[in-house]
């Protein structure tokens, strides 16, 4: 492979990891803004979406619309019961928010650990949903999956930029985010606030699995890794900011694949904790310089 | 003729473009009580946070018995001798008022981590010393009762006192006291003011941000009036109850279309 | 399980309480199998490792999701001065504490510029790059993911066995408790508390934050580092496995559930994850689901975490009903 080809599939892989990792970002975002809670969970949903495109829509086992529903609708409740049962009550008790955020731990390692058991932890290889014949684009020779990717991420970025600021009930999710007390004092029912952010942020990483599968392993553990840079890249971005954290997740994705691809794979992860780390020391509001959230 | 322990040289302080104060001089005499007034808004608690380095100030100096203190951290502050209270409590609320108490003590104590872990017998003298004048501290503004209580559980008259009590601890001064009276029913703020007298027979210096004329014109040997970050006033009780100006800003004036 | 809860409740009862529990650890090896003496092992190292972490989390309030990146350092400083220096062990484990603490002052200048939540995922990184070099990167020193092997311990010439290893780490958790209430019962504890419920409210009582947080995560390090030293000693193996991100979480849920901000809970804490922890490997494919579940049970039943949760049974027996 040529040099520019290399460059190329580097970039483009590492904007399509990063655009995952910075969906999971949004979709953590969601849930911290509307509640305080960090939800380690957000992997878990990506998990099950992943599965459930691999197990529904790649095997032909249903229709592929009946598939692409159940995409959606496997996380969506996955989410739900991650909410209701652990975040809600504890969130509900007022209690502090560390516990609540163990609680999201307790229910993505309940999660995992069903889909471990029916999976026996065994990797998971889907196929490609647009077929296995790359696009040549000039030098660029890629497979459609990171296109589908690539596309799909803008898609869904400007469906959430929509929702929050054109719909009703997104300017309600802001609200909500913003001042919970004022917010409730106002009408505002803010249970059904945070169902509705775990909502949006279970469809949101749902499809980012979804999406993510064929390129990543899915397994039953790759919900953790997911969290976590998903995470890292969120604070790169700027905490607090849906499109930051996925500006972050994205400009960490090609960090990675640039610095693996050249560099040296073994070391990555040092390498990760010291950006974050310089970045946290010198730039704490994050690579995009906007106003921290407190 | 007494002196002078706190002194403001103009000092202004500004965020971005909104000028919170401007050019204010005050100085406060050793001993004496002196208040700090003026509507909402008026830069009453900048000025506090700035005389205890909470907030870095935009251009002027802030003296302490004489020295320049505005450029040190605000940690060391306590250690020279001055103490304040918040006007929104900032009191560890799951402590107990006695460990609320001590911790206010904590500028007098010196051990370091070491002597701590391994106990030596300076440690325990310390600690026990500043256990005492905590305890010592609690009894002087009447707690006794709640010692053990959780701060938590106790309503807002009383933390008002743990938190004056955790100022005291530190033996100041100077104490500063941001809006103590705020949100108390008469019988609690009669106690504080009780308090208060004690503090100032002492020879405690206090300096009080307050909104309430009573209260302070009770206890007051001199005023400040601020509006809009600039100082439109300063006497004596009667001259501030006199001043057209100030009766101008907090009751505002009633235009008569004749 | 909240953070900040004074330890200064010395009744009597607890000093009982304390009491019955020390002799029935005293007693322990007298009766019970090998297995449970493993179990038991592995578990106060935990509780070491959660009393560490308790001092920055516990008393200052601040998330620490790499604490096994601490053991690491002194569990592999310990393992690699053994097999190429032939360092006696006693000597090792104090090389390998101290260097857990260096690593932990280092980190601080860093770290600490962040605090709650953000520092979290920090310490996360942390701890995630300490693993990552032990497992990946430069394995031709630590041999990565095989692991390094280390030579049983030895006492005048006879080999140590699990009775004595019991001992030894039953002492040291007791001493770390011993220094914890000490930190936690002084002007330093105090000042730390102040910092975990609002720091501008410490910075006004005269309290150096940055001090007392270093002070925190450099006794965090060291703990965590004893626990590390002690860990590969008793395995006779040193490998990453055992330093990973999931014993982080272990050893910070330990100090949560146990009762966060008092040292007894930390320990509890610490030592209750770390058996159940060990006792549901067996169980393979059940462990995650497992242990899942269990969290998720103490953090919704039980929100004083399992100390509280005693105390409030005991409370309940003595016929009180305390808040």
């Amino acid at each position: 492979m040529r040099e520019i080809e290399f460059f190329l599939l580097t970039l483009v892989s590492g904007i399509s990891i990063g655009s995952v990792w910075g969906l999971t970002g949004l979709a953590f975002t969601a849930i911290f803004n509307a509640s305080r809670v960090i939800n380690f969970g957000g992997g878990e949903v990506a998990m099950v979406g992943a599965y459930a495109g691999g197990l529904l829509v790649f095997s032909g086992i249903v229709p592929i619309p009946i598939g692409l529903l159940g995409v959606i609708v496997l996380p969506i409740v996955s989410g739900f019961f991650m909410n209701r049962v652990f975040a809600e009550p504890l969130v509900k008790r007022k209690a502090p928010v560390i516990s609540s955020v163990l609680a999201t731990l307790a229910a993505a390692l309940i999660i995992s650990g069903v889909v471990g058991l029916i999976t026996k932890f065994q990797y998971f290889k889907t196929g490609l949903i647009f077929g296995t014949k790359p696009v040549v684009w000039g030098p660029l020779s890629i497979s459609p999956q990171y296109i589908a990717i690539i596309v799909s991420v803008v898609g869904l970025t400007f469906g959430y930029w929509f929702f929050l600021n054109k719909t009703h009930m997104g300017l309600g999710l802001q609200a909500a985010g913003i001042d919970p007390d004022m917010a409730s004092q106002v009408g505002i029912n803010m249970v059904r606030m945070r169902d509705l952010a775990w909502l949006v942020s279970s469809v949101i990483g749902g499809i980012a699995g979804f999406l993510a599968a064929p390129l990543l392993v899915a397994s039953a553990v790759m919900g953790l890794p997911l969290v976590v840079y998903g995470f890292i890249g969120a604070v790169l971005g700027g905490f607090g900011y849906p499109l930051a954290a996925l500006a972050g997740g994205i400009i960490l994705g090609l960090c990675v694949q640039f610095f693996t691809a050249y560099v040296s794979p073994a070391h990555t992860d040092l390498l990760v904790f010291l950006a974050l780390l310089v970045v946290c020391a010198y730039r704490p509001t994050g690579i995009l310089g906007l106003k921290m959230y407190e | 003729m007494k002196k002078t322990i706190l002194q403001f040289e103009s000092v202004s302080k500004n965020f971005g473009g909104l000028a919170a104060l401007s050019n204010v001089t005050l100085s406060v005499a050793e001993g004496d009580v002196v208040s700090l007034i003026g509507p909402n808004g008026a830069g009453k608690t900048t000025l506090l946070n700035i005389a205890t380095n909470l907030l870095p100030l935009s251009s002027g100096k802030v003296f302490f018995e004489n020295e320049r203190v505005d450029h040190l951290p605000p940690y060391s502050i306590p250690g020279r001798g001055l103490a304040r209270t918040f006007q929104i409590l900032k009191l560890p609320q799951k402590l107990s008022v006695l460990e609320n108490v001590a911790i206010g003590a904590h500028s007098r104590g010196q051990c370091g981590v070491l002597p701590i872990i391994l106990r030596f017998p300076k440690m325990r003298l310390e600690e026990s010393r500043i256990l005492g004048k905590a305890k010592e501290v609690i009894q002087f503004v009447g707690l006794e009762d709640h010692m053990n209580t959780i701060t938590g559980h106790l309503p807002l008259g009383i933390q008002r006192l743990v938190e004056m009590a955790r100022a005291l601890a530190c033996e100041p001064k100077l104490l500063f006291l941001d809006e103590v009276t705020t949100g108390l029913n008469f019988h609690e703020k009669q106690k504080v003011v009780s308090v208060l007298q004690k503090i100032r027979d002492q020879g405690t210096t206090i300096f009080i941000v307050a909104h309430d004329m009573s209260f302070v014109m009770e206890l007051s040997s001199k005023i400040y009036v601020l509006n809009f970050g600039k100082k439109i006033a300063e006497g004596s009780p009667e001259e501030i109850w006199k001043n057209q100006e100030v009766i101008d800003v907090y009751l505002g004036r009633i235009e008569t279309n004749s | 399980m909240t953070p900040v809860e004074g330890s200064m409740k010395t009744g009597k009862a607890k000093i009982f309480a304390s009491s019955i529990l020390l002799i029935f650890l005293l007693i322990l090896p007298v009766f019970v199998k090998g297995n449970v003496m493993f179990l038991a092992i592995l578990g106060m190292i935990g509780g070491i490792a959660a009393l560490g972490t308790n001092i920055f989390f516990g008393y200052c309030g601040q998330v620490n999701f790499g604490a096994a990146g601490f053991m690491a350092i002194g569990g592999y400083c310990v393992a690699l001065l053994e097999r190429d220096f032939h360092t006696p062990y006693i000597l090792g484990l104090a090389l390998g504490i101290a260097a857990s603490g260096l690593v932990a002052l280092l980190s601080s200048f860093f770290l600490l510029r962040l605090r709650h939540f953000v520092l979290g995922l920090g310490t996360t990184a942390f701890g995630l790059a300490i693993y990552s070099m032990f497992a990946k990167g430069f394995t031709d020193y630590t041999r990565g993911e095989d692991g390094v092997s280390l030579n049983p311990l030895h006492l005048f010439g006879v080999q140590a066995g699990d009775k004595f290893f019991y001992y030894v780490v039953l002492i040291c958790i007791i001493v770390c408790i011993w220094i914890s209430d000490a930190v936690r019962n002084s002007r330093v504890g105090r000042g730390m508390v102040a910092i975990a419920e609002n720091e501008v409210a410490a910075t006004s009582m005269g309290v150096d934050i940055n001090r007392y947080l270093r002070i925190a995560l450099v006794l965090n390090g060291l703990l965590d580092g004893l626990a590390g030293g002690l860990l590969v000693k008793y395995l006779n193996f040193c490998s990453p496995e055992h330093f990973s991100l999931p014993y982080s979480i272990l050893i910070f849920i330990g100090v949560v559930v146990g009762g966060a901000g008092s040292a007894l809970g930390a320990a509890v804490g610490g030592i209750v994850m770390f058996t159940i922890n060990e006792v549901l490997t067996p169980l393979a494919l059940y462990h995650t689901l497992t242990y899942g579940v269990i969290l998720g049970a103490i953090l919704l039943f039980m929100p004083d975490g399992i100390v509280g949760g005693i105390r409030a049974l005991a409370h309940r027996w003595n016929g009180v009903s305390r808040v």
